[in-house]
């Protein structure tokens, strides 16, 4: 093989068609399009197994195939000569093309299903530059930034470490992706695995914070990179295909935007796992082609494992956590304001304004109802991990997210009501006015 | 493939000989097809066996419809262009990258020469016409300046046997027309 395949990593994203050239057992050549060659390791690649049965059937034929990729950043062609090897049905490499495929959109056009069936994996006995005239530069893809971007995660990721706070991890996490990973625009969002949906718990880069904004599991980058449990980069989202990588957005009454940009070329996703779960996702987007190598994918893979590690960590109780004797505090004595609550998905709504849903609108449901029954405004994160009327079994992992997301919400919404940390495992409601609840089936 | 093996038998065809009337592979829809900025890529066996890809980079349809002349660079495609021999077959997508509409003709080499003035004329019309198709697009013209070499051209000239819809979706992979098949 005249170079290696790492070499021609920019020519395995998808964003030229590739073309793929059999032959029959009788010599008849056939040649079609193939939306993506997938890079497997230096003496191997895998296709989808989405094309035409005229090439499936000459490869069960002859077991061989030509394949042209192409260089998505110069335009430089390669022709591989590849062997049929086998096909896969589960595994790492599947997992990954299904994952990309599902991200990208990159089915093969309108109609055509995108469930991956298998797929087929080749030996690459031969690399063979295409002659170009002129010549275009000569791109090294396994990247001159790769130590710069490690250096990056690592100073990150020691800023990360000197850290206690969980509503500071994450404010350090998005500026140090904007400081040191040099990343526009940022959003870190967390699983909500009850509701099958992602929320934003602070973001920047964006006109709008976003805070409580959400995404669909499984669904655009954000969403595929938590279903899939690895990270997901695009690095061309044009011509058809932004219709499918476009997060998930939702509208309606009960929404908050998601930030995005408004053309994004290049989007980047990783999953926050920890203790084999996924806990959110850290994005990035930028409006440039081939904004993110793979390089960046592994800086932002392993801060985000970090994040989600430090945050279950905090998660933990303090031993002993004192608790505070309840005090009654003070009617408050400004503006009284209406608070709705729909309980069939626990969406709150101060004013007729929407506030936010799921565990964060129970938790402010519970605050507020239980200062109307007896006037209490301190409560501790242990009381409610124990409150069986919360229903809230999934709490014990990550209340104290739950919390962050609620306060930073209230805060963004100016809302009459706020919650403050008067100390870790603590909570204290501020009031403006006296709340009037409703409740709504 | 039944067409191609009754073919051989007879290549190259006689038009109009005794084997009855030949169909058109490549109608006036398809014809109008072609002769517009469309990606040309092409197949065929080549010295080794193995399959050698190639881009043209020019066409053209004789009156009748009955040949197609396609330019390509030996320079750039070597695999695909050395050691031909007449009667070897050959796979032609065309394919417009506006709307991915695309189509397959199969084919046989009837004759391969040097490019004339003529064809180096039709060939830097073509390419000139594709690439500014491409930057509408947003592809870049470095790009394109690495996939469109009308340079050290070749002249292959190709009868059409049978012609595949491939546009991506149901229906792909359609017969459009072929010679041989019932109407």
């Amino acid at each position: 093989m005249s170079m290696p395949l790492r070499a021609l990593r920019d020519c395995f994203e998808g964003v030229i068609p590739s073309i793929i050239a059999t032959l029959d057992n009788d010599g008849i050549p056939n040649v079609s399009y193939l939306s993506q060659v997938h890079y497997v390791d230096d003496e191997h690649v895998a296709l989808s197994n989405q094309f035409f049965s005229k090439t499936a059937r000459n490869v069960e034929q002859t077991g061989q195939a030509t394949v042209l990729v192409v260089d998505g950043r110069t335009g430089q062609q390669h022709e591989l000569d590849l062997v049929f090897d086998r096909a896969v049905q589960s595994g790492d490499t599947f997992s990954r093309i299904d994952a990309h495929i599902r991200a990208t959109g990159a089915r093969e056009g309108p109609g055509v299903p995108w469930l991956l069936r298998s797929a087929d994996i080749y030996k690459v006995r031969g690399v063979q530059r295409v002659p170009a005239q002129p010549e275009p530069p000569i791109t090294d893809a396994t990247g001159p930034d790769s130590v710069g971007r490690l250096s990056a995660a690592a100073r990150l990721a020691t800023r990360q470490a000197k850290t206690s706070d969980p509503d500071a991890m994450i404010d350090v996490m998005l500026d140090g992706l904007q400081q040191e990973l040099g990343y526009a625009n940022v959003i870190a969002l967390l699983a909500d695995e009850e509701r099958g949906r992602l929320t934003t718990i602070g973001s920047r880069g964006y006109s709008l914070g976003g805070v409580g904004s959400e995404a669909k599991i499984g669904e655009g980058a954000i969403g595929i990179a938590a279903a899939s449990a690895r990270p997901v980069r695009i690095s061309d989202m044009s011509r058809g295909r932004r219709y499918a990588a476009a997060v998930g957005r939702e509208t309606g009454e009960r929404t908050i935007p998601l930030p995005g940009l408004a053309e994004p070329q290049s989007q980047l996703a990783a999953p926050m796992i920890s203790n084999g779960r996924v806990q959110g996702v850290l994005f990035a987007e930028d409006a440039q082609r081939f904004r993110f190598t793979h390089a960046d994918e592994d800086a932002l893979a392993i801060v985000a494992f970090q994040l989600a590690a430090s945050l279950r960590l905090s998660e933990a109780e303090p031993s002993g956590a004192r608790r505070r004797r309840p005090e009654i505090a003070a009617t408050p004595t400004g503006q009284p304001f209406h608070v709705r609550y729909h309980g069939f998905d626990d969406s709150l709504f101060i004013d007729d304004a929407y506030l936010i849903k799921g565990v964060p609108g129970r938790l402010l449901f519970h605050f507020l109802k239980a200062y109307g029954e007896t006037g209490r405004t301190d409560f501790s994160n242990r009381e409610l991990r124990l409150d069986a009327a919360l229903r809230l079994p999934e709490l014990k992992d990550n209340l104290e997210a739950r919390l962050i997301l609620l306060r930073r919400r209230l805060d963004e919404k100016d809302a009459p009501v706020r919650i403050t940390r008067p100390e870790r495992g603590l909570i204290h409601l501020e009031l403006a006015g006296p709340p009037r609840l409703e409740v709504v089936a | 493939m039944t067409v191609f093996g009754r073919l051989k038998e007879s290549y190259p065809p006689v038009p109009g000989g005794s084997g009855g009337q030949v169909k058109q592979v490549i109608d006036a829809d398809l014809a109008a097809f072609m002769l517009h900025s469309v990606m040309i890529t092409t197949a065929t066996r080549g010295v080794d066996s193995r399959p050698a890809i190639g881009r043209g980079v020019g066409l053209r349809l004789s009156e009748d419809r009955s040949t197609l002349d396609l330019l390509i660079s030996r320079a750039q495609w070597p695999g695909m262009t050395s050691g031909l021999q007449v009667g070897a077959a050959f796979a032609v997508t065309l394919s417009d990258p506006t709307d991915y509409r695309t189509f397959q003709v199969k084919a046989r080499l009837a004759q391969v020469a040097d490019a004339d003035a003529d064809d180096v004329i039709l060939a830097e019309g073509y390419v000139r016409r594709m690439t500014q198709a491409l930057l509408d697009l947003g592809v870049t013209a470095q790009q394109t300046a690495c996939w469109l070499i009308p340079r050290d051209l070749v002249r292959l000239r190709l009868i059409p046997m049978a012609a595949f819809r491939q546009t991506p979706g149901p229906g792909a992979g359609a017969a459009h027309a072929s010679v041989g098949t019932a109407a």
